[in-house]
């Protein structure tokens, strides 16, 4: 009998960056959570994209506030937009979490952390162009998981983007 | 002016005057640069870093930024450690620095083209003025301008001196054979960045080029070289600003690095098109001729030259920037992210003790989050006082130890910001600070000695306090923790109107300390003196809270420099 694909771990990591296929990659993992009674974890890399410097110093109204904090901001806000209509990600336990460095490396130490047994990211980051020409960190991190890694876009009829 | 240097017969020079002249003049020259930095930084100093922050939310902007920043402070390498300091302690992206240190290397320019000017009888008179005005004791500023001026004129002094003792080296061949090997760009790029990297000033580099220039003993070809080593030279000095920072500072570091060396490697098939863009851009002087002429238009070229180099390379870089930021995390990867240290200053770098009024900053950050720690076990006290284990009150009487190393950081670093020279406004705001953080340190041993300590009473005694108290207890206790807040909004952003509203909350407190007095009294006497160890508990918790009330009032009478009141009063 081949080894049970899932082991007993039931911790699901979604890394989230604010983007639409990040939000898609948020309700999905919250219904799947939901579904096998799974606790979520939502983790956040506080890294400014090289293509959008400023952008969390923009978020900040020009308070000389540490990019992490204003990090934390941003994803409670984002995690309450997604909460108002993703039901299932109201009913599940849920953990966030925001750290620093690159999002690729960090998605794996936390996944490591948490003993996760799946990791979900959306297909895309904030910008589709420099993801197409250097490859997208879902990419990477799915190059270098020793888990599965579930890649989520948003559909074509757009999921709602939460402001 | 160093005529004795200059009565030297056929090819003799006479080398320890030549090279005592060049040694102080060069001494003279970077003193007189010291000087101008520290006024400009002592005047411009808190807003630079208002400028950073808000002009780098884009490229451009960034660039922009670290153009003005640099042309200021008269050095690139204060910008990149600014940089530096400001990411490493998470204010910054190393994303937000690209643009900056791009624009720095033009601001860096500006020393180039004040020095290229002639002005040795200016120097006097700047130097006169200057130090006219450093004795003028009210106001400030003045003293500041008269440094900054005073410093101008030295440098001013130190390039003509520099000048005339290099005078007899045009009548000694093998000198005059070594700067021609210079015209050799890579030769003239090794040397130049060895220098610099050895002395960590490209304008110590820039002052020497430009006053060699100035006596006709070298060309256009050998100086340019020579500036552009000077340009990667001074990366040694973000290299070693970035050793031991987070990674993300280590990135921006190496930003720096591949730009500068990037930038000179393209141009080197084309120095010659720089050169002769530079002349086109200078002013010539076609009534001398020979190398009266050179020493009278190479110095402008030279400076030209640098600036053009510089600007044409932003210009070609910055498209660019994106992929060069997403190089430099490929190169420099992450380690592994190590467990918080809940004891560890995140703001207070020593690399701007030097700029003290940008240290005052950082402590204040770092004051602001001591205040955020103490807040947080001030929150998590109460429950654990009224009906914590044990095991929960060591866990919340635990984190004061934090609060106790952050605390000797910050005094240790207001310790040393208090060795600088400080202005009157910078003196008052390292007072209020060290005030503020001893406060608040109080603040931590209330909680952890006293309120806890309640806690332990009323778990040894069993003693239960009642759903009425704790209601009462619960609506002291937000009271005081909004006192905390506004405490913590004065300080961290010095906001009077918060700190007037903390010190306004003494009558309510007051009311409800009598208040919650009065309901005590009335339930020991409904209970004929029967709960008198919960009497004594409840009294003592009121007047913990009180107490941390009266260090958040200190802590706000500190932003709004009135007199504080004694606790009991």
């Amino acid at each position: 009998m081949p080894p049970s694909a899932f082991p007993d771990s039931r911790e699901i990591l979604v890394g989230v960056d604010f983007s639409a296929d990040s939000e898609a990659a948020l309700v999905w993992a919250a219904d799947f959570a939901s579904a096998l009674g799974c606790r979520l974890h939502v983790l956040h890399v506080a890294h400014d994209p090289a293509d959008d410097p400023g952008f969390y110093r923009r978020e900040s109204g020009g308070e000389p506030v540490r990019l992490e904090e204003i990090a934390k901001r941003m994803l409670d806000e984002f995690l309450d937009g997604v909460r108002s209509h993703c039901a299932a990600l109201a009913e599940i336990d849920v953990s966030s979490h925001v750290t620093v460095g690159l999002p690729e490396t960090r998605i794996l130490e936390y996944a490591g952390e948490v003993d996760a047994r799946l990791v979900v990211l959306g297909g895309q980051g904030q910008n589709a162009l420099i993801d197409t020409l250097l490859g997208s960190r879902a990419e990477r991190v799915v190059r270098h998981a020793k888990i599965p890694v579930a890649v989520v876009r948003a559909s074509e009829s757009g999921a709602e983007r939460v402001d | 002016m160093l005529s004795g240097l200059t009565d030297v017969p056929g090819s003799e020079v006479q080398w320890f005057p030549l090279i005592a002249a060049m040694g102080g003049a060069l001494a003279l020259f970077l003193y007189g640069l010291e000087r101008m930095t520290r006024a400009l930084k002592a005047v411009a100093g808190s807003r630079l870093r208002g400028v950073l922050e808000m002009l780098t939310t884009n490229r451009l902007s960034g660039v922009a930024a670290g153009a003005f920043m640099t042309a200021l402070l008269q050095s690139s390498s204060v910008t990149t450690v600014l940089l530096v300091s400001f990411i490493s302690s998470g204010l910054m992206s190393m994303s937000q620095s690209v643009g900056v240190i791009m624009g720095a290397n033009v601001g860096s320019t500006v020393t180039a083209q004040i020095i290229a000017f002639k002005v040795t009888e200016l120097s006097f008179a700047l130097i006169g003025v200057g130090f006219g005005l450093t004795l003028i004791p009210k106001p400030s500023y003045l003293r500041h301008h008269g440094e900054g001026i005073l410093g101008l004129g030295l440098i001013f002094l130190g390039m003509t001196i520099m000048s005339d003792a290099m005078a007899p080296l045009r009548d000694y061949p093998p000198f005059v054979d070594w700067m021609i090997r210079m015209e050799s760009p890579a030769l003239g790029i090794a040397a130049a960045a060895l220098f610099t990297g050895l002395v960590q000033s490209s304008a110590a580099t820039t002052g020497i080029v430009i006053a060699m220039a100035s006596q006709g003993l070298l060309s256009l070809s050998a100086g340019v070289a020579l500036i552009l080593g000077a340009n990667i030279g001074t990366c040694v000095t973000a290299v070693l600003a970035a050793i031991g920072k987070p990674r993300e500072a280590v990135r921006a570091a190496l930003v720096h690095v591949l730009f500068n060396v990037m930038g000179v490697l393209i141009w080197l098939p084309f120095l010659g098109i720089l050169a002769d863009m530079a002349v086109w851009l200078s002013p010539s002087d076609p009534a001398l001729a020979g190398s009266a002429r050179m020493a009278a238009e190479t110095p402008r070229q030279i400076a030209n030259a640098h600036t053009l180099f510089n600007v044409t390379n932003v210009v070609l870089f910055l498209p660019f920037s994106t992929l060069l930021a997403r190089l430099v995390e490929r190169l420099v990867r992450d380690r592994p992210e190590a467990q918080e240290e809940l004891i560890r200053a995140l703001y207070l770098d020593t690399a701007l003790l030097p700029t003290p009024s940008l240290a005052l900053d950082q402590a204040r950050r770092e004051v602001g989050r001591l205040l955020e720690k103490v807040k947080e076990i001030f929150r998590a006290a109460l429950p654990v006082v009224m009906d914590g284990s044990p095991d929960k009150m060591e866990a919340v009487r635990a984190q004061d130890d934090a609060i106790d190393a952050l605390h000797r950081h910050i005094v240790g670093y207001l310790g040393r910001i208090n060795e600088s020279a400080l202005s009157d406004e910078e003196t008052a705001e390292l007072l209020r600070l060290a005030a503020a953080t001893n406060a608040i340190e109080n603040v931590g041993d209330v909680i952890e000695t006293d309120l806890i300590g309640r806690g332990f009473t009323r778990e040894r005694g069993q003693l239960k306090i009642s759903d009425e108290t704790r209601a009462v207890i619960r609506g002291f206790h937000e009271e005081v923790g909004r006192a905390l807040d506004g405490a913590h909004l004065a300080v961290a952003k010095r906001d009077s109107v918060s700190a007037r509203r903390v010190i306004a909350q003494k009558p309510h407190i007051q009311q409800l300390a009598d208040e919650a007095a009065r309901h005590q009294i009335r339930r020991l006497v409904a209970h004929r003196g029967a709960g008198l160890p919960e009497y004594a508990v409840e009294t003592d918790i009121v007047e913990d809270l009180r107490r941390i009330y009266y260090f958040a009032k200190r802590i706000a009478h500190g932003v709004v420099d009135d007199e504080p009141d004694r606790p009991d009063d």
